[in-house]
């Protein structure tokens, strides 16, 4: 199967820069995968994503989304493929109310005003936002002004969404409340949507399908989360966080507990614990 | 120098049509020397309060006293300048305060404000900077060619050069990645021991108030309904979720297995947990 | 700063409110021609008597009105002023040195303060009852006939409805910087003049890097989201003339009729 985001050998230098933000990046994203992008700050994640959608042309090397390359030719075909949103909340809203911001897009795209009084009250209809439609951006909290982000990229109806470190300037409630609503659309558009979430929220990134890890700009490894996160020794060194039953693993270990070499979720952990206790 | 608040109330915006009221009948006392830590989930007054505490906003109701200076609703602005000079205030992306052309310049312009001379603050300031372990080579460099992880420490250390007594932390490590995170509540633990500090810290995240705090208020619209040790308040997770309050991971952790009838009692670190984990299977296992 | 009426907009649903932003702007032009056609006591007392009318009908209350006029009282003082001296006909009434006050002086600078009055009441009456965003749009559909000549409207339009959506993220964020420099020892608003200014500069720098970082990633969010220029979009938000518009413009070319007539009393 043709990949969703392919790079092939893609490398960026930022201008004035002694290093390369990314070295010679070669990787494959799968139709309707939710994958996870973890590194620590200045890895070059948000490089990465700015690449996808030609925010960043590449120094050197390839990249196509669904087939289509990445270049000035083909630059609106990939942005009505690529939906993103961005970390701050603030920045990235454009219109001077919550209806008029889900509009831009379509207004970008020369859609009719008719459909898009049908597609903007949609949109908000899906991030539960349509009461608040008329509401200007300064009378929003950061979670709701980033759920009006997720509807204007949902009402272009994209084939990617990312999320640019998306969660990490809103509260733990506002943070749950929108990776909730990103898993609901996810199930509801299954292998029609490709999520590409840049995060550092360890939970979240264990629920992704794939994980890629970034350091320095180089691609550390690409996998399944149970075995990215099994190596919490990695982990430490390049500066992440480690899931909980790893770390309670590391140290009880340390405690002269005889361990699972395999990974462990909390609730495995706890299962374990449990039986261990039950047998004495 | 201890802060008591008594029956602290107010309302932005007074006597307009505008008036919005952020606190009611607060009341609070924070130890000298101590390491509180003040959790609610957002517009639940924390930062309101710390706005009263730092003297920018006067409160309506009721009293603050802090050392030997009490405010009430007619104190006169003027007099509250002096007073904030033995408080540090870290603000939310306190890295947005840098104007000045040098991060050396940038951590001396508090002290001078507050009448150091200028050998003195470059003294204080140098101090402050090793302390945030900004490295010598940045001090002539401009700040806003800084990393961000960086420009947050200089930020801090402008604040911590200045000496105060109390050190007010509003949601410091937000934003930074999670070493990042863990570098910078290490460095105020720290910095709290060695300088004698009382660090009142804002936080949304319940593994640092379980791991640092011996004191914690609980805000929850606009008012303090619950302070106690990190033990105590963790102690009814059910309680904290009715507020939209997490528990340290550990907590959590050790409450479901407590739950399946394992002899647990809330731990509030890994450490912690670990322990009573050992002790609950009878000792290491290794052959 | 809140204190500032003008350019300020306050809900209602008054019919006023409901006018289509295009007629109120059009209207608040032409008022400004229409009242020289007064030339005498009636004909100032039918436009106040017009504007008062005007103003009732926006069910804001005649305060808020008087409120917005504080801010330029200086300006039409200095003005009022100056036309004492303008007028060198009529009747002395105090003569020294250079100057001299006449009573045709009196007369015109009365007039002219009258009449300044009337058209910022009367303007007040666009921007107290149109959100700023409909100003703007007012604006854009009213100056579209230059796009012929290669103004570029529609980038123009979306500047300043970005720009309005900005003000109060931007006035926030000052008062948080304002707040973290006060921390550090800053006194806004104390001491001389220049100190004063210099107090300012721990606040305009910051708020100016920040700004400059703000556009770039709105630049970001924008390209992202496929805008490419502002000719080829469709259009969202659009106005639209009712009823009630006609009957404004009739009522307001009565007035001018009204107004015209006065001139033979």
């Amino acid at each position: 199967m043709q990949p969703i985001i392919e790079f092939k050998d893609v490398s960026f230098s930022y201008p004035n820069a002694e290093q390369p933000a990314l070295k010679n990046l070669s990787l494959q994203i799968q139709k309707g995968d939710w994958v996870a992008v973890i590194g620590h700050n200045g890895s070059g994640k948000s490089t990465f994503a700015k690449l996808i959608n030609y925010l960043l042309i590449p120094t050197s090397g390839s990249i196509t989304v669904d087939g289509i390359p990445v270049d000035q030719e083909h630059v609106y075909d990939i942005r009505d493929l690529v939906g993103m949103v961005f970390q701050n909340p603030d920045n990235q809203f454009v219109g001077a109310t919550v209806a008029d911001d889900v509009a831009f897009g379509l207004e970008n795209r020369q859609v009719p005003r008719e459909k898009m009084l049908e597609i903007v009250p949609d949109a908000l209809e899906r991030v539960q936002m349509n009461a608040y439609a008329a509401r200007e951006p300064a009378r929003l909290s950061g979670g709701q002004k980033q759920r009006v982000a997720i509807a204007s990229v949902l009402a272009v109806e994209p084939k990617v969404l990312i999320l640019d470190e998306a969660t990490s300037m809103l509260d733990p409630k506002g943070r749950r409340e929108m990776i909730a609503l990103v898993h609901e659309l996810k199930q509801e558009l299954g292998a029609e949507l490709t999520v590409l979430s840049i995060t550092h929220d360890i939970d979240e990134a264990a629920s992704a399908d794939e994980v890629v890890i970034l350091n320095d700009g180089e691609l550390m490894g690409v996998d399944k989360p149970e075995v990215i996160f099994s190596d919490a020794e990695r982990l430490r060194r390049l500066g992440l966080a480690v899931p909980f039953a790893e770390q309670l693993k590391a140290k009880l270990k340390a405690r002269g507990i005889k361990v699972p070499e395999t990974y462990q979720t909390t609730e495995g952990m706890a299962e374990w614990i449990w039986q261990l206790h039950s047998k004495m | 120098m201890a802060i008591t608040f008594k029956n602290v109330g107010f309302t932005y915006q007074a006597g307009t049509p505008f008036a919005t009221p952020a606190l009611y009948d607060v009341n609070f006392n924070i130890p000298d020397h101590s390491f509180t830590a003040v959790i609610g989930h957002t517009g639940s007054g924390k930062s309101t309060m710390v706005q009263l505490l730092d003297g920018l906003e006067l409160p309506t109701d009721g009293e603050i006293t802090i050392g030997s200076a009490t405010i009430t609703a007619a104190t006169k602005r003027k007099t509250l300048n002096g007073m904030r000079h033995d408080i540090g205030m870290v603000f939310q992306f306190p890295e947005a305060q840098l104007f000045e052309q040098t991060v050396l310049a940038d951590v001396m312009f508090g002290p001078m404000n507050y009448g150091m001379s200028k050998a003195e603050a470059e003294i204080a300031a140098k101090a402050a900077l090793a302390l945030v372990q900004m490295p010598e080579s940045s001090y002539e460099a401009s700040p806003f060619d800084l990393s961000g992880g960086q420009m947050r420490r200089v930020a801090i250390a402008g604040v911590i050069a200045m000496e105060p007594e109390i050190l007010i932390l509003d949601e410091p490590t937000a934003g930074l990645d999670p070493a990042g995170q863990a570098d910078l509540m290490a460095l105020f633990a720290n910095l709290q021991k060695e300088r004698d500090l009382t660090v009142i810290l804002i936080t949304h995240q319940m593994e640092f108030v379980g791991q640092y705090a011996d004191n914690v208020l609980v805000f929850d619209a606009g008012s303090v309904v619950k302070t106690g040790t990190p033990a105590e308040i963790f102690a009814d997770s059910d309680w904290l979720r009715q507020k939209q309050l997490d528990v340290p991971a550990a907590t959590q952790f050790s409450d479901y297995l407590e739950a399946k009838g394992l002899p647990l009692h809330g731990a509030l670190d890994l450490d912690q947990l670990a322990d009573e984990i050992v002790g609950l299977i009878g000792g290491p296992t290794h052959e | 700063m809140s204190n500032m009426i003008l350019g300020r907009y306050l809900p209602g649903v008054s019919w006023v409110h409901r006018l289509d932003a295009r007629t109120k702007f059009i209207l608040s032009m032409l008022f400004i021609f229409v009242i020289f056609m007064a030339n005498n006591i009636y004909g100032y007392l039918f436009a106040t008597a017009f504007v008062a009318l005007s103003i009732i009908m926006t069910g804001l209350g005649f305060k808020v009105f008087f409120n917005g006029l504080k801010p330029l009282a200086m300006l039409m003082l200095i003005t009022t002023f100056l036309q004492l001296f303008f007028m060198n006909t009529g009747t002395v009434l105090v003569h020294w040195w250079i100057f001299t006050i006449t009573t045709d002086g009196v007369i015109n600078s009365v007039i002219v303060f009258v009449r300044f009055m009337l058209i910022i009441m009367f303007t007040t009456i666009l921007t107290l009852t149109t959100p700023p965003l409909e100003v703007a749009d007012a604006m854009e559909s009213l100056m579209s006939p230059l796009r012929k000549i290669g103004v570029p409207v529609s980038e123009l339009a979306l500047m300043v409805s970005i720009a309005l959506r900005f003000v109060p993220t931007l006035m926030d964020e000052a008062q948080s910087i304002m707040n973290a420099q006060r921390a550090r020892g800053v006194a806004f608003n104390e001491g001389g003049l220049i100190q004063r200014a210099k107090s300012y500069v721990p606040l305009l720098i910051p708020l100016f890097v920040n700004a400059i970082k703000r556009a770039i990633e709105l630049g970001d969010a924008m390209e992202a989201r496929g805008y490419r220029d502002g000719e080829h979009r469709t259009k969202f938000r659009v106005l639209k003339y009712t009823k009630i518009d006609g009957v404004a413009f009739a009522a307001f070319f009565i007035f001018a009729i009204g107004l015209f007539a006065t001139r033979f009393i």
